[in-house]
């Protein structure tokens, strides 16, 4: 089997942030920012795996935590956890499935913003909360189609020498 | 599922370290080594995206409105000429203004130095309300220096100390960060209260007196006292608009909320006030 091309995820990575802290900064529907760098962490733990899915999350957790100067915590574990979680349906969904990317990018943003909800309760109000988590979780349903794409045709599956 | 599990628990570790390192950093006040190292890799592709995408704008705006930029030039010399009468009005003001104050001897707001800088990159997130600018310690700038535009107060520096960067860099917490806050005065009765952030669009005035004269559109300045440790503001310095008033007679307690006169997502330049809080 010829080894995948695991390596461009980084510079994607690099990518991605740089974008999200410049012009989808500004891209934020009914008032959500859409987490690009999530649906990242989504789409490589949903092509690699469980453990490139969680160092994957882990970095792409800090960074963003550095870049958004509070709650590094939050976006670290959030992050390292939907890498490692969702890395554990990579055998189990079809890299050509259209559903489980959606699926699994709507529950990962429950999960983040529950894990955010509970990590720093007092930091913003419940309604907010609720309106954002709920706003940010379609959008990111919809938007992972183009970011997971993305990834798919940057890492294609291991092939056999001919 | 052995190896995952210590696998797992290596990342957890590795992280948990990352926050503490990163945590005791904030607490002295200062950028943690590996957050300074991730912002000096994204700021060249920041610069980047930044002047290609103003190119790309310029050349849009020509291809798709070249109809519309003859007209749009007639009106912007009519208004050229009115913003002119209108600059010739206000240094008249100005003068005279100068003259009624040392007539009265009263003493100006306290100056400092105005330094001109660039937005380089916008935050990351919701959950924080911040812009980074191209300046720093070594342009004369300090943490607690307020950061400007004509339109008013954008808010106040967190951090000027970015090591092992490419450019200068400062942290600037914009007015509507929930963690900011402005000692407030409105304008038409002289009511004083604070300004916080409420994470959002709009700034919540707090802290006013229940009976205080307090209307929608109500121009909001800063009032020059101090708010918990960085209330540093000078006075006078337009805050926003009242666009809305919060009587709650159980609690006698009056809230005012404020549109902010800064449009934060159109602006580009920003003045830094530095050397007034040494």
């Amino acid at each position: 089997m010829r080894d995948q091309p695991t390596w461009r995820i980084w510079p994607l990575l690099w990518l991605l942030l740089v974008f999200q802290t410049t012009l989808f900064a500004r891209l934020a529907p009914f008032g959500v920012q859409i987490d690009f760098v999530l649906l990242a962490v989504v789409s490589v733990s949903l092509l690699l795996g469980m453990e490139t899915g969680a160092i994957f999350g882990l970095i792409a957790g800090i960074v963003t935590g550095y870049c958004a100067g509070v709650s590094l915590g939050s976006f670290a574990l959030s992050r390292l956890l939907i890498g490692a979680g969702f890395g554990f349906f990579d055998k189990r969904f079809s890299r050509d499935n259209p559903f489980a990317p959606p699926l699994c990018a709507a529950a990962a943003t429950l999960l983040a913003n529950i894990i955010f909800g509970i990590l720093s309760p007092g930091d913003f109000p419940f309604d907010w909360w609720l309106r954002h988590t709920l706003i940010a979780t379609a959008f990111h349903a919809i938007l992972i189609w183009p970011v997971y794409a993305l990834f798919a045709r940057m890492i294609p599956p291991p092939r056999a020498f001919v | 599922m052995r190896r995952s599990l210590s696998f797992f628990l290596v990342l957890l570790a590795i992280a948990g370290a990352l926050v503490f390192w990163q945590s005791r950093a904030r607490r002295a006040g200062r950028i943690s080594t590996p957050a300074s190292l991730t912002f000096s890799a994204l700021r060249p592709g920041q610069k980047i995206v930044f002047s290609v995408g103003g190119w790309f704008s310029d050349v849009g705006r020509v291809m798709f409105r070249r109809n519309d930029l003859a007209s749009e030039n007639t009106a912007l010399r009519a208004r050229l000429v009115d913003v002119e009468g209108q600059n010739l009005r206000l240094r008249r003001y100005e003068r005279e203004n100068k003259e009624l104050q040392s007539l009265l001897n009263m003493s100006k707001p306290e100056g400092g130095t105005p330094i001109a800088a660039q937005i380089v990159s916008f935050d990351v997130t919701d959950y924080t309300q911040r812009i980074f600018i191209n300046v720093n310690q070594r342009q004369g700038a300090r943490a607690k220096d307020v950061v400007y535009t004509s339109h008013g107060v954008v808010g106040q520096i967190e951090t000027a100390d970015y090591k092992f960067l490419p450019i200068p860099t400062s942290e600037v917490l914009l007015l509507t960060d929930s963690r900011s806050g402005v000692g407030a005065r409105i304008a038409r009765s002289g009511a004083v209260g604070v300004a916080q952030g409420t994470g959002g669009a709009l700034c919540k005035l707090d802290y006013l007196d229940f009976h205080a004269d307090v209307r929608e559109g109500d121009t909001v300045l800063t009032s020059g006292l101090v708010v918990q440790s960085g209330g540093v503001f000078p006075k006078g310095l337009v805050i926003g608009r009242v666009i809305k008033v919060q009587r709650d007679k159980t609690l006698s307690r009056l809230t005012a909320f404020v549109d902010p006169a800064v449009p934060f997502d159109q602006i580009t330049s920003v003045l830094v006030r530095a050397g007034a809080n040494k």
